[in-house]
């Protein structure tokens, strides 16, 4: 009897928490966002809040200024740390020192990074003062607006450095675990370097690229302090629209504030609810590339 | 026999070093910024370098120790705690087949896919109606929530490699619950159960906003002493800040990786 109950005893503290805390706290948000914010509202269920959030056009700017600043840092973070990742496969020695240095950023927090980028992107950072010394601008206004910038490249740069490492690590280790047999047939018939990336490793990575991109970029969609510190106070990203919603004085704001967080959730759930199905889907078929 | 790809071997090193400097270099440059008095535009390097924003930050009334002291007392309990919840979990998930199993896994690993702040906004009231905001208890709550997904899906590939063979021998040969856990499985899931509890220690020591919106002003962390300086332009003050906070991280990781070492020598079981 124990035994058939044992699993359950065991995740038991595990759901009992989460439940109270997370998914208590999901749910209250959900509420929250119908008007059921407490001391404040109606005590009516409404959409009252979705039809005003849902039909300002700030809102589908917010929208599409959020995929846009996940998508750029998305694709070139992907892009960057799979080139990284062959480096590393390419390097002759098998340095240990050199790939602890290139993790570093991993540990390194994103508070941290937003001042690094700061210091470096700034109009009197290290850049614009190179670019000076170049002749390239006669004064510090003269470089361009790197960070608070609408064009959320300061933003889009902290991500960079984050996530390039990431990316690279864990295409490194799916590349491990690709059989160097496969590189090896390939190239006793004569593939070129180019051919096997493009016709060998790329194909079988695809399944870790995929679910590396959806992490990837669920996280910038989602995170606060960056667009917070770093963004363009013109240009609110969907969690910094969020949050200048939840701090208005105004209690009533706050179920304006849980829209839009039930909006962010909603879209990243989609996301990766989409990606898990087709991800099954493609296996069923048996052309999942998977080892 | 090893297969490498030799000629492209300096392409390779080029991109890669390149890369590393990227990652590396951005950092030196902030260790100079700590000891930098002044530095106008547009001189490439400090005119005046002293330690004064290191002792401004390290200075009595800076609250520095008081917010150091906090972020690592809430990242150790809240390590505890993910720890505590993610065992046994992890276990049941890793070693046995039950009804529902994709199901817990896919609610404990859920909090990774959720916006943080949307989490805690949402527990925001509750937490207040319960007495825990602007408590060390709450933010650790908060934190764990973070932390779990993490410590659960390392916790349940160790278990899931492990399999539950040791600990049915050292049963059948007559040792008792309390007996196994102590000497067969917490050594077999040790290595795991350290990086587990570093991910944890990392990920909670750099929390922002789930700190201030639960410890509402009056528990004092890292982050929450450096944000402001960063948003009024004081770079120097937050650089500091900025390598204190990396010290701290690596330092949890050398006392993790030295452990996990010393514990490779110590033990014949589960050579890597």
């Amino acid at each position: 009897m124990y035994r058939r109950f044992k699993p359950y005893i065991l995740v038991a503290p595990l759901l009992v928490f989460l439940g109270a805390t997370f998914y208590f706290g999901l749910g209250n948000g959900l509420l929250q966002s119908f008007g059921a914010v407490p001391g404040a509202l109606e005590s009516r269920l409404t959409l009252r809040y979705y039809r005003e959030v849902l039909g300002e056009t700030s809102f589908f700017i917010s929208l599409l200024y959020t995929v846009y600043v996940a998508l750029v840092a998305t694709v070139v973070s992907n892009l960057l740390g799979i080139v990284g990742a062959f480096a590393m496969l390419g390097l002759k020695r098998e340095s240990k020192w050199p790939k602890f240095f290139y993790q570093l950023p991993l540990v390194v927090p994103h508070l941290v990074v937003v001042i690094l980028v700061f210091h470096l992107f700034s109009q009197t950072g290290l850049f614009s003062r190179l670019a000076w010394r170049l002749r390239l601008v006669a004064e510090a206004n003269d470089f361009p607006l790197l960070v608070f910038d609408p064009g959320a490249v300061g933003v889009i740069l902290v991500y960079l450095y984050k996530q390039i490492p990431f990316v690279s690590m864990i295409v490194f280790g799916t590349l491990g675990s690709i059989s160097k047999s496969f590189a090896e047939v390939a190239y006793n018939l004569g593939a070129s370097r180019a051919m096997l990336i493009s016709q060998v490793f790329l194909p079988l990575l695809r399944p870790t690229i995929l679910s590396v991109f959806l992490m990837t970029f669920t996280f910038s969609f989602g995170a606060f302090e960056v667009p917070f510190l770093l963004g363009s106070p013109a240009w609110n990203m969907l969690p910094v629209k969020a949050y200048v919603y939840y701090t208005n004085v105004d209690l009533t704001y706050r179920a304006q504030a849980m829209v839009v967080n039930v909006m962010i959730t909603v879209i990243s759930i989609g996301l990766v609810v989409a990606y898990s199905h087709a991800a099954h889907l493609r296996q069923r078929m048996g052309n999942g590339g998977d080892i | 026999m090893t297969f490498k790809m030799t000629k492209g071997g300096r392409l390779s090193a080029l991109i890669f070093y390149s890369f590393l400097a990227a990652s590396v270099a951005p950092l030196l440059s902030l260790l100079v910024l700590t000891v930098t008095a002044a530095w106008p535009y547009p001189r490439l390097s400090p005119s005046v370098l002293s330690w004064r924003y290191i002792a401004t930050v390290f200075a009595p009334n800076r609250q520095t120790a008081e917010a150091l002291g906090n972020s690592v007392l809430i990242a150790v309990l809240t390590t505890l705690l993910t720890l505590l919840i993610a065992v046994p979990a992890a276990k049941a998930l890793g070693l046995y087949r039950f009804r529902g199993r994709a199901t817990v896994k896919l609610l404990a690993l859920m909090p990774l896919m959720v916006p943080s702040i949307t989490v805690t906004m949402g527990m925001h009231f509750s937490m207040i109606r319960l007495g825990l905001t602007g408590s060390i208890l709450g933010v650790v709550i908060i934190h764990t929530v973070f932390t779990l997904p993490y410590a659960i899906r390392v916790l349940t590939n160790v278990f899931e490699l492990l399999g539950e063979r040791h600990e049915v021998q050292a049963k059948m040969l007559g040792a008792s619950q309390l007996m196994v856990l102590r000497n067969v499985t917490i050594p077999l899931i040790m290595p795991g159960l350290l990086s587990a509890a570093t991910m944890s220690f990392i990920v909670s020591f750099t929390q922002y906003i789930t700190t201030f919106l639960i410890g509402g002003g009056r528990i004092l962390t890292i982050p929450l002493l450096f944000v402001p300086h960063l948003q009024s332009g004081e770079i120097q003050v937050a650089a500091v800040y900025s390598w204190l906070f990396i010290m701290t991280t690596l330092g949890a990781l050398a006392i993790t990786q030295g452990a996990v070492k010393k514990f490779y020598k110590s033990t014949y079981l589960l050579q890597p």
